[in-house]
């Protein structure tokens, strides 16, 4: 409402109804301590607590990651999913997940936390069990769950990078990135193993038309960018006919695993 | 909280990076146009790309700082092998490698959290690089995979004195 234009009756008008608002408020409120009116009574919020993101938060939730990890490997193989070189490779990238886990929580507990010994329970809800699920009623669930070892790897070394300028101790953002780094080594290893034909993607860069792909980009290449990425990894999984994309996204802010949340 | 814009040492470190960056593009640009890796020649070319993009990444972040001049001393030790199809792979893998630990040295030095964003961004590509270029020196994922997944020991960071 323009102020030039409000008359004087209806400035008199409009205030006599605010007043009327406030005493019908005022009326309902109760003896509310916080001095604001309220209708009814309802209990009082708990505050929640509050949620800093220190180095042994972004440690503790690293390792929850390896222990994700971890738990998809052992799964694979308990179900069966895997044989030959394929579960070769499996193992050992299972046991280096298992020293980076060793390894994190011991940059936990130098940095004065708590260690952190288990999966990632929100990644695992939503990323890992539905993904399982879905490898579990796949007509290929071998080449799924490459494909979905793949996007967890990619995931991790992109977690460990993510985190490295969130760190506040110098030490600790090369001791992270020297674990992410390998990280992407799995990925790539597991990208060559997928697309043999095409290791590194054109998409996006400056080269000559002949060095360029035809067809559209794979989703699985040893190198896929220039740069380490942070973009949700895709990763599509299940039966024919009813294929699922699922997005995997780096542990922020609702996903990490506070130390708060020790004993809840 | 640590400054988010390189310091004045943090800059020294980036330029020297930089060198280092524009090195490894021109050796790999180099092997491409000779031809060697294979069927993987694109791929070659496609790193020497990457280099690029990681070189003017750090231009951007140093501005005037920025050397634009290639480490020429890592660029002559390696150029040779760099062309010959028989020493091309091994010696671009050893190169990947010996980049990956000089960046990693880099991640712990650097105090501004945007050069530390930006190599371990770079670091994360050039793991991948070396495990791309594994598959094209021939080797197996299973029975070398340590030429995949670890950066050798007798493998020795870039230093600003080398």
């Amino acid at each position: 409402m323009d102020m030039q234009n409000l008359s004087r009756r209806r400035f008199l008008l409009a205030g006599g109804a605010t007043v009327s608002l406030g005493a019908l408020v005022s009326a309902c409120g109760g003896s509310s301590k916080s001095g604001i009116a309220r209708v009814g009574l309802a209990p009082d919020p708990a505050n929640l607590p509050t949620a800093e993101i220190t180095d042994v938060t972004l440690l503790r939730t690293a390792t929850s990651l390896e222990y994700n990890a971890i738990f998809v490997y052992e799964a694979a193989k308990d179900a069966g999913y895997l044989s030959g070189d394929a579960a070769k490779l499996a193992s050992r990238f299972q046991a280096d997940h298992k020293e980076h886990a060793a390894a994190t929580a011991s940059l936990t507990e130098a940095a004065g936390g708590q260690a952190f010994t288990d999966p990632n329970p929100r990644l695992q809800s939503i990323y890992v069990e539905p993904a399982l699920g879905l490898i579990a009623e796949s007509d290929d669930p071998t080449g799924d769950v490459l494909a979905l070892a793949y996007a967890l790897e990619t995931l991790a070394g992109a977690t460990y990078q993510f985190y490295v300028p969130m760190m506040r101790d110098k030490a600790l953002r090369g001791a992270a990135m020297g674990i992410g780094e390998q990280e992407v080594r799995h990925a790539a290893t597991l990208g060559a193993v997928l697309n043999p034909s095409r290791l590194v993607s054109s998409q996006g860069l400056a080269v000559d038309a002949k060095w360029r792909e035809e067809g559209d980009a794979s989703l699985f290449y040893a190198v896929p960018s220039a740069f380490g990425t942070l973009a949700p990894v895709q990763v599509t999984l299940g039966p024919a006919g009813s294929r699922t994309t699922v997005n995997l996204e780096t542990p922020s802010l609702n996903s990490m695993v506070y130390e708060y949340l020790d004993g809840e | 909280m640590p400054p988010r814009r390189p310091t004045p040492a943090d800059i020294e470190l980036l330029a020297f990076a930089q060198q280092a960056e524009l090195a490894a593009r021109d050796l790999f640009a180099a092997a491409a146009d000779s031809g060697v890796g294979g069927e993987h020649t694109a791929s070659v070319a496609c790193i020497a790309a990457h280099h690029d993009a990681a070189s003017q990444a750090i231009s951007a972040l140093i501005g005037r700082s920025a050397p634009q001049a290639r480490l020429d001393s890592l660029f002559v030790a390696s150029r040779n092998a760099f062309l010959n199809d028989d020493s091309f792979a091994i010696s671009a893998w050893e190169l990947e490698n010996t980049l990956v630990a000089t960046h990693l040295s880099l991640v712990s030095a650097l105090d501004g959290t945007e050069g530390s964003a930006l190599v371990a961004s770079i670091v994360s590509a050039e793991a991948r690089h070396a495990a791309a270029l594994a598959v094209i020196a021939g080797l197996s994922p299973v029975s070398d995979a340590d030429a995949f997944l670890t950066t050798p020991a007798d493998i020795v960071a870039l230093t600003p004195e080398a």
